[in-house]
């Protein structure tokens, strides 16, 4: 219930998302992590979109399939995995520290170091 | 004056017109017979006799029914065709007597025609002539008939009259000429031979009648006998089946008759019904042996940590593994529920117009990065449109689970393809792999639930997910088929277009494009 108080209040005029040094301009769908730019497919433009607006909450698999391909089942293997380590490789890999977690039996979940 | 032939005399006029009130008294008991059936019918015994009741014998009856109605109406028509063209021909003679006989009044008045009359009753060799011929005091001058008979009162009407002829009651047919001068004419022919045909058509009525009887009567019996043996093999099966005999079956009797069409369709259902059960019974086996090695994992691992483990962080793995095993527990137990939702059928009140073109390059999408992890490719290969009526849900499911197998079971570098076309029924999707496929002996059984192949034995999985596109697959109205890819496995899913979506026009095909 919290969480979706907290989702719908900074639903409506955030124009950009920003985790850690994570910029996500929804105008125009563009990333910065530290400055630099980061080019990202649509489909991983919307699932990184989606974790960021969910910042600091655990995103189960069934929520980032529902949320970012729209599909309301649940899939025999690890397809939200691989594209999450996709992700994962794009925004976390050149960098020092981490933002995409994996939380282990439950899901993910995007938060800035010490945040 | 000497009567030619035999002389006539008419009976006594003894019997008067029936009285009127009679038939009015008559008319109420008759009334309430026909509104409602009389107890005595009713309650008798006979009225719900074991008889009646038989098909057989109400198929007679009205075999029996059409014969008689049809005998009748033949009757009726041979009455017409001799009785009354006897009538015709009698009403004819006497117009054209009358005739001649106007003809010699007005040549030479009254002698002339007495002559006339004398004259033609004895040449009348059939004997069936009668004249009578009376003064305007009613008295006889010529003719044969002893006097004036009362009910002829009447110019142009036809009189039916009773006479005597030779001491035997015969029947005339006469009408009366009126003479100028008063005089009266009275011509008429004996019509007996009519009433003897009519006795000969009744007689033969009722001979047809006793035939029609006994015609009936033996149809009744050959037609229940027929029944009693075709029902018999029938309810027989069922019995065996009712008293645990599931293996029997309604046998044929090869003519290919209805109840031969009734018997094949009994043993159809009973067939369903025997792989429905058996289905039943497999699945709750299943269900009691695949679950039995995950709890059982997850217990032995609790147990461990409970015994084993010295420090937190050991606890708490053996926890996160124990529930790890769990969760595919449950599901394994939401695929069984899914997939019994979908048998239900009660999903198809969600059922939208879908194009299957978008979906396809979505879910090719969602599995490409898959296959790039694991070095393999995944071709789409897809001939729009492809518009059906169906769960979007499922189908994206079914998809998945295909693609997901299909991928699980390709080697390294190895090609899967999803293509998918436009078919009679509707639509066509095939996912091809380049995996060890499934021995031609096993496809059948492939999608019911937990097979798990030989080649699957080692990799993870619950059995659940071909069963699962069968049943998507059945839903739509379609089907899945396993084929050899040579090498691999072509697992083809088709999918009805749906009643209210018949063959795409064209101009459909555009509007989609521009939607």
């Amino acid at each position: 219930m919290e969480a979706l108080t907290r989702r719908g209040k900074s639903d409506a005029p955030v124009t950009k998302l920003t985790v850690g040094d994570l910029e996500l301009d929804l105008l125009s769908r563009q990333v910065r992590r530290a400055g630099q730019k980061v080019d990202l497919q649509p489909r991983e433009f919307r699932l990184l979109e989606y974790l960021m607006r969910h910042a600091g909450q655990v995103v189960t698999r069934t929520m980032l399939l529902e949320g970012v391909w729209d599909y309301h089942f649940d899939p025999q293997t690890n397809v939200i995995d691989v594209h999450v380590s996709r992700l994962r490789q794009k925004i976390d890999k050149p960098f020092a520290s981490a933002l995409l977690h994996t939380v282990r039996n439950a899901g993910y979940m995007v938060r800035a170091e010490g945040g | 004056m000497s009567f030619p032939g035999s002389a006539l005399r008419l009976p006594l006029m003894a019997d008067a017109p029936r009285p009127i009130e009679a038939r009015a008294v008559a008319r109420r008991p008759v009334r309430s017979l026909i509104l409602r059936l009389p107890a005595f019918v009713r309650d008798a015994a006979w009225f719900r006799s074991p008889l009646l009741r038989s098909a057989g014998v109400r198929f007679a009856l009205i075999y029996a029914a059409l014969l008689g109605l049809s005998a009748a109406s033949l009757a009726v028509f041979l009455w017409w065709a001799t009785a009354g063209l006897l009538d015709r021909q009698t009403e004819a003679a006497i117009r054209a007597d009358a005739q001649g006989l106007s003809e010699r009044w007005l040549d030479g008045n009254l002698p002339a025609l007495m002559l006339t009359i004398d004259d033609r009753l004895a040449q009348n060799v059939d004997d069936d002539a009668i004249y009578l011929l009376v003064d305007p005091n009613m008295r006889r001058l010529a003719g044969n008939l002893s006097a004036w008979p009362s009910t002829v009162t009447d110019a142009n009407t036809w009189y039916p009259l009773p006479v005597e002829h030779a001491g035997m009651q015969s029947l005339a047919r006469a009408q009366r000429f009126d003479l100028p001068g008063g005089y009266h004419l009275l011509i008429g022919r004996d019509v007996h031979l009519r009433a003897q045909l009519r006795d000969l058509l009744t007689n033969a009525l009722l001979w047809a009648l006793v035939v029609v009887v006994g015609m009936a009567s033996i149809g009744a019996v050959i037609a229940r006998g027929l029944f009693r043996r075709t029902i018999a093999n029938i309810s027989d099966t069922a019995s065996a089946i009712a008293a645990g005999n599931f293996a029997r079956r309604v046998a044929l009797s090869g003519r290919g008759d209805e109840f031969d069409q009734l018997a094949e369709t009994i043993n159809d259902m009973l067939d369903r019904i025997g792989r429905l059960m058996d289905g039943v019974r497999q699945v709750s086996n299943a269900i009691a042996h695949d679950l039995r090695t995950p709890i059982a994992r997850a217990r032995t691992k609790l147990e461990d940590a409970a015994l084993h483990a010295s420090t937190e962080v050991d606890l708490r793995a053996a926890i996160d593994q124990a529930t790890a095993d769990l969760d595919g527990i449950v599901r394994i137990f939401q695929a069984l529920l899914r997939i019994a939702e979908i048998e239900a059928g009660a999903r198809r009140g969600a059922f939208t117009t879908l194009d299957l073109e978008p979906l396809l390059a979505d879910i090719a999408e969602l599995y490409g990065v898959v296959a790039e992890e694991r070095e393999q490719r995944l071709v789409l290969d897809v001939t729009g449109p492809l518009k059906i009526h169906g769960d979007q849900d499922l189908i994206q499911q079914a998809l998945a689970n295909l693609l997901d197998n299909a991928l699980k079971f390709s080697p390294p570098a190895g090609t899967v393809t999803l293509s998918a076309r436009a078919s009679r029924i509707g639509v066509e999707i095939a996912v091809a792999d380049q995996g060890p496929g499934i021995p031609a002996a096993d496809r059948a059984r492939a999608t019911e639930r937990f097979y798990r192949g030989e080649s699957a034995r080692s990799t993870p999985g619950s059995g659940l997910g071909l069963a699962l596109v069968q049943a998507v697959a059945q839903l739509h109205g379609g089907g899945i088929v396993l084929a050899d890819a040579a090498p691999g496995l072509r697992a083809v899913l088709t999918l009805a277009r749906g009643d209210d979506h018949p063959v795409p026009a064209p101009a459909l095909a555009v509007e989609s494009r521009v939607s």
